[in-house]
């Protein structure tokens, strides 16, 4: 081959198996056969998506716009609370008519609650759907708040607290958020303080879902053998009856730089978190972020093959100097901002240079990431998002938030779409914004006398080279 | 005053724009110094100076 | 920076056990109503097991070793509460619904704005302590002072030579007449021992302006003497012309021409 053939090959660096913006046609055209997602809204403001599938199961679920939130600090925790006393007795049926109900019908019948949203949600047979959503509304909207229930309940939630306290990521986790969101509503945590559960009265809770579960903030999704005729028909049924209040909106947020340490000598490692606000779920710059977070990615050391070929230059430098067990990427996101870091767990003394690595890798982000990581983490993104949506719990939970904060989901294709068109320009120059000379805020939890100043790390945060 | 700031930011972001804007600021306002203090020096010690004295010893 | 505070935070919210019997119906009150108000206990006066010990919610969790009462009280983390640090924000971030991105350009904006008037001032500071000391080793007011020399040309009547005394050397400024212009200017450079023409040596041929020291061994020459209208050094008989030019005698090159100018019509500046 001449010399101008090899020199421009030289030039433009080869492509290993890394297949780039073009994603095949009939991928393409898969997406847009995929049934879409359809949507009501009843007259008293409840939202109904659905999404049909040719399958045998469907999933059907609740999203309320109910979190800790929205929860004053005397009512903190009491929508994880309601979860306890949801499924125990309604007005309709009796404890135990009920148990033997929800156990017939042979489903599954879960719940959770985040900061922003509260979930109910059941898994089942396509002919069983129309006898679960019975349930699974009479439950959630028609609780009886029996005393006795409330008083045991409290004694689950309790040790349920101290649960979660044995679990060093989920309390690093918590006061992350405390801490980052310090003085507004988003700094609660789910379940509140311990003591809040002497005020957890029928009452109080019977008004706080009269202020909260409110038919426009709720949103009905069925995922699987349903119609959606067939869903819209139940939500008539069973739930019409909701008057719409008056919505209320307390969505204030405040992201502060803030530094907060559990130092606990007796746990084995550190989980230190370390996080800059970032876009919201439903912002434009959210899937650019959630790019870039791919490139930084995880690892832990559990992985098999050496890490010393690793194409994360963070992973190459963890495993030579022994910085950290494991590491990964996190975005935490609500829908009107967002956490994006990086949890770490290690030992006491390496965890200044872990963080040195890891803040290295935000820099090298906003400056020098090559187009081949950009398209390696736009790769493993959209297979996430594939199979995340393969099943009928996956896609209900998508929906629904969707839904939730936007009013509609985004489909596959439009998702598909959205990650071909970012480019390396853009992950350099929304790392720039969201990363660059920012504050951090820094959560560690257990041994973590080896993580040095907040001055210290917030002046990682630039480069003095360029 | 946002607009003042999201221009200065671009001043600001790079080390080097930053120390570029100093160096410059650094000679404009030693000049800009010099002659401000000698102004006030000669206006406060107006008449005592060669130069205000100087015409009667021209001839 | 927070310190974990173990019970500091925890006001014992103790509650009579509730006297609101439920009839089952959702209340029809539909607006939100203040919650009621909270009996804050005050915090017990010691911090013993004991004390705490009852400030827990629930009297049966809660470990106990050696059977003499509770020995171990827990609470949980998210018992503790962030402190309220508004006193040392600044007044764009201490409204708890102010988004830090919409003021984070305008704050770090007067912050770097304050380090670079100081790096200014830093840098002013230190050029100048700088350039005080550098400038102490060169030379002092007095020898430059005495390095130009200003002369006002008026005083001078033509065709008369005037003598000063220049960094240590004689200075000859001379009127030159028409006469004495005319013929420097039309003698042939070749002949000359030390070739320069005339006007390479003066800037207005009026006036000449040269250092009397003689190129020989360093005598000062005579004005207005010597066989050629100019200078005549008598230590060993060299005649310069009016243009200072070496005409006879040992001395090898011309009158040494310094560097010199006309600053307005009636001074001249040497040096």
């Amino acid at each position: 081959m001449n010399t101008a053939a090899r020199l421009r090959r030289a030039w433009i660096p080869l492509k290993y198996g890394v297949r780039s913006n073009t994603s095949s046609i009939q991928f393409m055209q898969y997406l847009q056969n995929l049934p879409g997602t359809q949507y009501t809204k009843l007259v008293n403001g409840l939202t109904i998506a659905t999404e049909e599938r040719e399958s045998y199961n469907s999933c059907v679920a609740l999203f309320v716009d109910a979190g800790s939130r929205y929860e004053s600090s005397f009512e903190n925790g009491i929508t994880h609370f309601f979860e306890h006393i949801a499924f125990k007795s309604t007005r309709a049926r009796v404890k135990p008519e009920l148990e033997a109900q929800l156990e017939q019908v042979g489903a599954r019948f879960k719940c959770f609650t985040t900061r922003e949203m509260s979930v109910y949600y059941v898994e089942c047979l396509c002919q069983d759907t129309p006898v679960a959503t019975d349930l699974l509304t009479d439950c959630v909207f028609n609780n009886a708040f029996s005393h006795t229930e409330i008083e045991n309940q409290k004694r689950t939630v309790y040790a349920e607290m101290l649960a979660h306290d044995n679990n060093p990521e989920a309390v690093a986790y918590d006061y992350l958020h405390s801490a980052a969101f310090q003085g507004t509503p988003l700094a609660a945590t789910v379940m509140g303080p311990s003591a809040n559960l002497y005020n957890f009265t029928d009452a109080t809770i019977c008004r706080y879902l009269s202020k909260c579960f409110d038919p426009c903030r709720t949103v009905l999704v069925a995922v699987g053998g349903v119609k959606h005729e067939q869903m819209v028909a139940l939500a008539n049924s069973y739930l019409c009856k909701l008057e719409p209040l008056k919505c209320m909106d307390i969505d204030a947020y405040r992201f502060s730089g803030s530094d907060v340490r559990f130092r606990d000598d007796s746990l084995p490692v550190a989980h230190v978190l370390a996080a800059v606000e970032a876009p919201s779920l439903i912002h434009d710059d959210y899937v650019v972020m959630e790019v870039a977070r791919h490139i930084v990615g995880g690892w832990d050391r559990s992985q098999p093959g050496t890490a010393k070929t690793h194409y994360s230059q963070v992973v190459r430098m963890s495993d030579t100097f022994k910085t950290c067990d494991s590491y990964k990427a996190f975005y935490i996101n609500y829908k009107d901002c967002g956490l994006w870091g990086v949890h770490f767990v290690g030992q006491s003394k390496q965890l200044d240079n872990m963080m040195g690595i890891v803040q290295d890798e935000f820099m090298y982000l906003c400056f020098c990431v090559t187009d081949t990581e950009v398209e390696r983490a736009k790769n493993f993104y959209k297979s996430k998002i594939l199979s995340k949506n393969e099943s009928a719990l996956g896609t209900c939970m998508d929906i629904g938030r969707w839904t939730l904060y936007n009013g509609y989901r985004p489909s596959l294709l439009q998702k598909m779409k959205a990650v071909d068109k970012v480019t390396v320009e853009d992950v350099r120059e929304l790392c720039e914004k969201y990363l660059y000379d920012r504050c951090l805020a820094i959560a560690a939890v257990g041994q973590v006398e080896g993580l040095y100043d907040y001055s210290r790390y917030r002046a990682r945060m630039y480069w003095l080279r360029t | 005053m946002s607009m003042w700031a999201t221009l200065n930011r671009s001043v600001f972001k790079k080390t080097s724009t930053f120390f570029l804007a100093a160096t410059l600021g650094t000679f404009f306002f030693e000049r800009t110094f010099e002659v401000a203090s000698v102004a006030i020096f000669e206006s406060l010690n107006k008449g005592k100076l060669w130069n205000d004295i100087k015409h009667k010893y021209e001839h | 920076m927070t310190s974990v505070a173990r019970a500091g935070h925890l006001a014992p919210y103790f509650k009579a056990s509730s006297s609101v019997v439920s009839n089952g119906l959702k209340p029809t009150v539909v607006a939100y109503t203040a919650p009621e108000k909270v009996l804050v206990h005050p915090l017990p006066k010691t911090t013993t097991v004991q004390s705490l010990h009852g400030a827990l919610p629930i009297q049966g969790l809660k470990a106990v070793a050696g059977g003499r009462g509770p020995s171990h009280v827990r609470f949980a983390h998210t018992d503790i509460s962030y402190p309220d640090f508004t006193a040392y924000r600044r007044k764009e971030t201490q409204d708890p619904t102010a988004k830090s991105s919409e003021s984070v350009d305008a704050r770090q904006s007067f912050t770097y704005l304050i380090a670079g008037a100081g790096g200014v001032a830093g840098a002013y500071a230190a050029k100048s302590v700088v350039t005080h000391f550098v400038s102490s080793m060169a030379a002092a007011a007095d020898v430059l002072a005495l390095a130009k020399i200003e002369i006002k040309l008026s005083e001078i009547p033509e065709g008369k030579s005037v003598t000063f005394k220049w960094r240590g050397k004689p200075l000859f400024i001379r009127h030159r007449t028409d006469n004495e212009i005319s013929t420097e200017q039309s003698v042939p450079v070749e002949s000359l021992r030390d070739p320069q023409h005339d006007n390479q040596r003066v800037q207005n041929p009026k006036w000449l302006v040269v250092i009397g020291v003689c190129t020989h061994l360093g005598c000062v020459p005579v004005a207005n003497a010597g066989d050629f209208g100019g200078y005549y050094c008598p230590c060993h008989g060299s005649h310069y012309d009016a243009s200072g030019r070496i005409r006879k005698g040992p001395a090898p090159l011309n009158l040494e021409v310094p560097q010199h100018s006309f600053v307005d019509e009636g001074t001249l500046v040497v040096g």
